[in-house]
């Protein structure tokens, strides 16, 4: 009897989790922006600065990146400027600018580091 | 009380003698000074470790954008942020010019290196903070400094798999000692809390995400879970479901211009 009613509780969450699973990341998401796993990938990217959790963190800002625009949402304040600063590190510097540059688009408040760190990589370049 | 928390108070006794330009004289829980300065943008400090703390407190950074940001505020991007500042060691013009060539010395002996990680030893005193908010600010062009200190992180716990679902089971007590203080782009405080976290047997916020991922998580998943929920509670002020295992008031931070009416 217990078991059962353990077992039925377990396949409910199971089919509950199946359709709820698709439109979880708006659906449910009352934030005002999309996150994803941004914050456990930053984590472990700074915990243990492998290329492995480089590779972890660059691929979820890709998709966050890609998820909110195809929801027409605004992407998080920074995370624009902390994939063109991956950029940036690894010396792809005309493809740093063009993130620095949607940072600076997307928040006015970015605008003048932005603008200076877009000076810099534009100067590292020429170099 | 915490070396850190003695001392911010100490600064803030020495503020409020000298009629210096840092802003008004704020307690703990007083949003009035942060009202006031309506903030649009914040820059995190490096995090700084209390001297008896051991931990690598720099991936700490990583759990605080999305509460600064969900409650409304642009939030410099952090790893880069904090890469700059040991970089540039918080050189900056204004910070140059206001405290001269005696701030280079300063930032320069401010910096620490544990292991492979480069460190921000905790703040000397009142001048220290504001030298380190003056120069974030300008260097990254903020209206506010958010600086975040760990004392205490630490938790003992165990895992086992029941019918397909993760449990964790508490051992020891969960502690978490943090300061935060926001300032300025002046370095005058608008803004504090000190909370210490205790966390007992018997579970509460911070399992929930582990409980319900499929696979059984590792030791880093769960230790970023723990830091994800930390923030959330002190930013946010949300209380844990099991009353009576937090011991700490509930803290507001005051929403930014991004934050739905």
């Amino acid at each position: 009897m217990f078991g059962k009613i353990i077992q039925n509780r377990f396949m409910a969450l199971l089919v509950c989790g199946v359709i709820a699973l698709p439109v979880s990341a708006y659906a449910a998401d009352k934030t005002l922006y999309y996150w994803s796993s941004y914050d456990a990938d930053l984590y472990f990217f700074l915990e243990n600065p492998e290329p492995e959790t480089e590779a972890r963190f660059e691929a979820t800002l890709q998709h966050i990146f890609t998820e909110s625009d195809k929801a027409n949402r605004k992407i998080a304040p920074g995370l624009l400027a902390e994939y063109g600063f991956l950029l940036y590190q690894r010396g792809e510097f005309d493809a740093a600018v063009g993130y620095f540059e949607r940072e600076r688009d997307e928040w006015p408040e970015s605008s003048a580091f932005m603008t200076k760190m877009i000076a810099q990589a534009e100067q590292v370049a020429s170099e | 009380m915490n070396s850190l928390n003695r001392k911010l108070l100490g600064g803030l006794a020495a503020l409020s003698l000298v009629g210096c330009s840092s802003g008004p004289e704020t307690r703990l829980g007083d949003y009035s000074a942060h009202i006031e300065a309506s903030p649009r943008s914040i820059v995190v400090a490096p995090i700084t470790r209390g001297s008896g703390g051991t931990l690598k407190v720099d991936r700490y950074l990583a759990t605080i954008t999305k509460p600064l940001a969900e409650k409304g505020y642009y939030v410099t991007p952090v790893r880069m942020s904090a890469e700059l500042a040991v970089q540039e060691g918080f050189d900056s013009d204004a910070a140059r010019e206001t405290w001269g060539n005696e701030m280079i010395s300063k930032f320069g002996g401010a910096i620490t290196t544990v292991g492979d990680a480069m460190l921000f030893l905790e703040p000397e005193d009142e001048q220290d903070i504001q030298r380190r908010a003056i120069a974030l600010a300008d260097y990254f062009n903020a209206d506010a400094v958010l600086f975040v200190q760990i004392d205490c992180w630490d938790a003992e716990y165990s895992s086992e798999n029941k019918l397909g679902r993760n449990i964790i089971n508490p051992i020891m007590d969960y502690c978490s000692d943090l300061d935060y203080m926001l300032t300025d782009a002046n370095g005058g405080i608008l803004w504090r809390a000190h909370k210490t976290i205790n966390f007992s047997k018997g579970g509460g916020d911070w399992t929930i995400e582990i409980i319900d991922s499929i696979k059984k998580p590792n030791d880093d998943e769960i230790a970023a879970a723990m830091a994800r929920d930390v923030n959330r509670v002190v930013i946010e002020g949300k209380r844990s479901k099991m009353k009576g295992t937090w011991y700490w008031e509930t803290v507001k931070f005051h929403p930014g211009p991004y934050y739905p009416d």
